[in-house]
Order: C-alpha cells, then structure tokens, then sequence
C-alpha cells in the first residue's frame, strides 16, 4: 500500500495512536496507585508537621496518622484531631486564593484554640523563589505556638526579611519581595482562625 | 558500528553544534528550572531519556510515516515517553514533580526533541538516532548544570540543597529571579563563542 | 478550587507582572528568532494572540467535559497538543484567505505555532491552577497579548543594537539573550501594578 494514500494514512494515525494510548494506560495504571498514595501521604506530612509531631519516616507518619488521629466534617470544615497520652491537638486544612492560584495547607491549634502550633503547606503555585518561599523553614517557624488574640495576625512594619519568633505579638514577617503572596496568606489564616473559632465553640 | 561517527555526533553535540548554545533550542525549560541544580538534574535527564527514546523510535519507523501526519506524529511519539517520565516523577519523586510541574509537560514541547527529531532521526539509522539523542541531552545537561550551579550558590547559598556559603552571605535575590537565567546564558554563549569562532565554525 | 482572582486583575497581570516571556520564560525560540524583523513579529505576536485565546478556551472545555468524566487525566498532555494543532491549522486557513500578506510574511512560523511552548505551557498553567471559564479566556488572551508585547518591544531594541558595535562572540544570541534579562528586569518593576484585591 503507498504510505502517502489516504487510506493508509487515516489506518497509520489510528493505529500508532491505539498502541500508544494502550501503553500509556497500562503504564498509568501500575502508577496511579502510587500516586495516590503520594497525595494522601503529603496532607498527613502536611498536618503532623503543622502539629509539630515528629515522624521517623513516611511508615512512622502512616502510623501516627491512622492510630492517634481522627478526622470529622463539621460545617464546610475538614477537622483532624490528635490524641495520644495527654496531648491533644487540632488541624484545619486551609484553602484560599494566593496570587496566582490556591495556597492550601494545614493549620494547627492547641486543644483550647487558644494558641497555634504551626502550620504546613500542601500545595501552592507562587512564584519559585519569591512566593513560593512560604514554604521555607524559617517562614513558617513563626506561625508555632503563636498565642491567639482578638487582633488578627497582620505584616510586621519590623522587615528584617528574617521572621519574628515572638509568640505573643500578633506580627508576621512577610518574604522579602513577596508582600503580596505574605498578605493573602495571612488573610486565609486569619479567616480560617475566626472559622475554626466559631465552630469548635471557643469564645 | 563505527565508532569514529558515534565520537564525532558526540562531540557535535556537546560543542560545535551544541543545541543549546550554537542552534538556540530548549530555552524555555532552560532558563525556568535553573534556579535549583537538583531540578536541573531531572529535567534534564527527562529531556535527555524523551530524546533518544522518541529519536529511536521516529529513526524506527520513519519508513511507515505518511509525509502528511509527519508532524503530528512525532509529536505523538514525544508526547508517549514523555508522559511515561511525568508519571514516573509523579509516583516515585512527588516532591520534585510538585517543584517541577507543568515544566516536565513542556518537555514536549521543547525544541530540543523536534528538533532532533527532523534533524536527524528522519534521516539515520535506529541505534545512531538514540545516540544522538543521548548526546544532544548531555550537551543541554551541561550548560544548564553550569548556569544552575551559579544560581543556585548565588541565589540560595546552597548546591544540591546543602548550605555552601557562610552564614554571613547575603543572598543575591535577582538569581532567583527570571532576569539572571537570561543574563547568564547570555554570558555563557559569549565565553564560549570565542573559541568557537576562533575554531573556524562559522555558526550564526 | 478556583483561585478567587478577578479576570481582569488576571489579565493585566498576564500582561505585565507575570509575562508569559519575561516571567515564565515560555516561547523562547520563536521569540529570538523571529524578533529580528519588526514586521513578522507584530504579525506572529498578532497570530499567538489569537490562537492563546482560542486554545485556552477550547482547552479548558475539553479537559472539563471530556478529560475529567473519562478519568483521562494522563492524556492530558496529547489531548491539548492536538487541539493546539487542530486550531492553528484552521487559523492558517482563515489567515490564508484573509490576508495573504500576513500569510507571506509569517511562512513556516504559523505551523511552528503548533510547538510553541507558550501555547501549551499556557494552557497547562490554567489547567494546574484550576481557573474557571472566564478565568481561563482573560489567562489566554493576556498571555497572548504580553507576547506580543514583548516581542515587538524586542524586536524595536535589536534593530537598535544590531547597529551598535557588539563584540562578534556576543553578536546575534549572546546579546539578545542579555538584551531579554534587561527587559525582564523592567518588567519586574511593573509588579507594584496590582493592586490588592
């Protein structure tokens, strides 16, 4: 048959494309289970982090996760409450617009709502190197046991680009470079604050 | 198999005819990854694998490709081992797929891949398609090593995620930035076209 | 979730604080090569325009009604490709009955639309950040417009520069590619633009 008739060409393209969708899907399909795995291993990282519980490894938090946490829906929010010994603890994940897309993450709170424990990131799209670095250590360092007040948490007038390490103030040091990504992240934390407050019943 | 041709594609590759600096292809990935060399790493060992696997493909069956869908089906093709990559990232390194995202997507269309695909796979052999594939990928995995080594150290103070510079080192924040992938690719192919022009090549 | 961002302030923003170009470094190759005459730049910058609107949109439609039912999610990548393909193709022929200038003037570079990484790369961004409709139309025609923007503002420098005495081993790449990092530099400037919402 002359490869350039159009027979043979309508044939060629349906079946390079048939074989090739076929080995995409069995490659797909001995991948997704892993993927999925993956996700759900980056929410609970993303709360026992938050809640400044140590892991040894990814088994170690699978553990944890599964023995001492539990997780329940209450009016839009997703709740996940820790109990081991006496320490108790709980997490929201959090949603909410960032510059160019989502930022979601967990935020965690004493068992009184009385303080934050610290909070960890799921996903975000800022820009690498700017927004982005809202996932740095020393960043979200200055969210743990962050004592709440009437006063919602806002940008320190203080820039020293380095973070603020006072629990007791209600200041955040934005990312040099990034004060729109530091100003739309603290409006979610403080709107999750005020939501986690009503909801479990704290005054 | 003669190895004198496989030496010269190599060197071609890497130097005379490198695709980055000589023929000007694969900027997009190039300048977007660089500012962490691990991410530099994979993606250029994605460009790389997608290069030879999809050149020994096309260089396979060139023969039974109808002139019309000629394209679209080396896009096709691009688009199967690619595909493969991205999943194989997303299931067994999910911290870099997440840094790398739609980037790893953009490997098919990068220059790079069709380029190589026109250029040489239409017109030689299976085996020495691959290696050139291989090869054109080693040469776009130095120079982007080399700018991402810089912005890396400069913009972060570490190389491979391990703090290098002291303490003290205030890092350069324009080399996380997009301007600096820019300035030093431009610098690059200045220290290297010299000699290149010198050598007699008279590439454009 | 869709991210709570105004079309417009997407918009402007697509243009000027994160140009597709200077920000995001998507459509590179084109961008050097064809930024040396004035007159195909418009005409490509013109072109990408166009079909960034259209393929957004249409790209946003199939992953929504065909990609997500089906659980196709892998073939996201060739799906969008081919629709990239389908859509410069018929703005070939419209281009070709509507203005065979145009049509002399772009010659290989509108089929070269169809690899353009911009194209896809926008369409992978809308798809990574969950825009709706609205979003995804105002996404597609900034990013296109902040192309064409930079590509003719390129264009104008090199013919400047070509004039100037530029040492050989910088000539052509070299100082276009430092010429770019200028550009993107002053468009970083722009980022004080958006207001907060």
């Amino acid at each position: 048959m002359n490869r350039n008739s159009k027979i043979y060409t309508v044939l060629f393209t349906f079946l390079i494309s048939f074989v090739f969708i076929l080995v995409l899907s069995f490659f797909n399909g001995i991948t997704i289970e892993r993927t999925e795995k993956n996700k759900t291993l980056s929410t609970i990282k993303a709360i026992l982090n938050s809640m400044a519980i140590v892991y040894a490894d990814d088994d170690q938090a699978y553990t944890i996760f599964s023995e001492s946490i539990k997780y329940e829906k209450k009016e839009s929010l997703d709740i996940y409450t820790f109990s081991r010994a006496a320490d108790t603890a709980v997490a929201v994940i959090f949603s909410g617009s960032g510059l160019w897309g989502s930022i979601t993450g967990s935020l965690a709170f004493d068992k009184d709502i009385s303080m934050l424990l610290g909070v960890d990131f799921i996903s975000q799209n800022e820009t690498p190197g700017l927004g982005g670095r809202i996932e740095e250590k020393w960043f979200k360092e200055q969210f743990k046991n962050k004592v709440i007040s009437e006063n919602p948490l806002e940008l320190s007038t203080n820039k020293t680009g380095k973070g603020i390490y006072n629990s007791l103030n209600n200041e955040i040091d934005a990312v040099t470079g990034a004060s729109l990504t530091s100003t739309y992240l603290l409006n979610i934390i403080n709107s999750y604050i005020y939501k986690v407050k009503q909801v479990l019943g704290v005054s | 198999m003669d190895i004198k041709k496989y030496r010269k594609i190599l060197s071609e590759n890497l130097f005379s005819n490198n695709p980055v600096f000589v023929q000007i292809l694969g900027i997009c990935s190039t300048l977007a990854v660089t500012n962490n060399l691990i991410n530099t790493l994979i993606m250029a060992s994605g460009v790389t694998l997608s290069t030879a696997f999809s050149n020994f493909t096309i260089s396979a069956i060139k023969d039974l490709i109808p002139r019309k869908v000629r394209m679209i089906v080396q896009v096709l093709i691009i688009s199967f081992y690619v595909i493969i990559f991205d999943l194989f990232l997303k299931a067994f390194i999910p911290q870099v797929s997440k840094v790398l995202g739609p980037y790893v997507g953009l490997i098919i269309t990068n220059c790079i891949l069709m380029g190589r695909a026109e250029a040489f796979a239409q017109a030689n052999p299976p085996l020495l398609s691959f290696w050139d594939g291989i090869s054109s990928g080693l040469g776009y995995m130095y120079v982007l090593c080399t700018i991402a080594f810089t912005r890396e150290l400069l913009g972060f103070g570490t190389i491979l995620n391990i703090r290098l510079m002291p303490d003290s080192f205030l890092p350069w924040t324009i080399m996380v930035m997009a301007p600096s992938a820019f300035f030093l690719l431009g610098i690059f192919i200045w220290i290297v076209k010299g000699p290149l022009l010198q050598k007699g090549g008279n590439k454009k | 979730m869709r991210p709570d961002v105004t079309p417009l302030i997407l918009f402007i923003a697509s243009i000027f604080t994160s140009n597709i170009l200077l920000s995001n470094f998507l459509g590179m190759c084109s961008f050097i090569s064809v930024s040396k005459d004035f007159k195909s730049s418009n005409g490509l910058g013109l072109a990408v325009t166009l079909t960034l609107t259209v393929t957004t949109a249409l790209n946003w439609l199939v992953y929504k009604y065909l990609i997500i039912p089906l659980g196709l999610e892998y073939l996201t990548y060739i799906v969008f490709i081919i629709v990239i393909a389908a859509v410069v193709q018929v703005l070939e022929m419209l281009i070709e009955r509507f203005s065979s200038n145009l049509y002399m003037a772009l010659g290989i570079f509108l089929p070269l639309i169809t690899v353009n990484c911009a194209i896809f790369g926008v369409a992978l961004f809308m798809q990574l950040r969950n825009y709706d409709f609205i979003q995804s139309v105002f996404f597609g025609a900034g990013s296109g417009l902040g192309w064409w923007l930079a590509i003719v503002t390129l264009a104008a420098i090199r013919k400047k520069v070509d004039a100037a005495p530029v040492p050989p081993a910088l000539k052509g790449p070299g100082i276009t590619l430092i010429t770019i990092g200028f550009m993107a530099m002053a468009f970083i400037g722009f980022s004080g633009m958006i207001s907060v919402q």
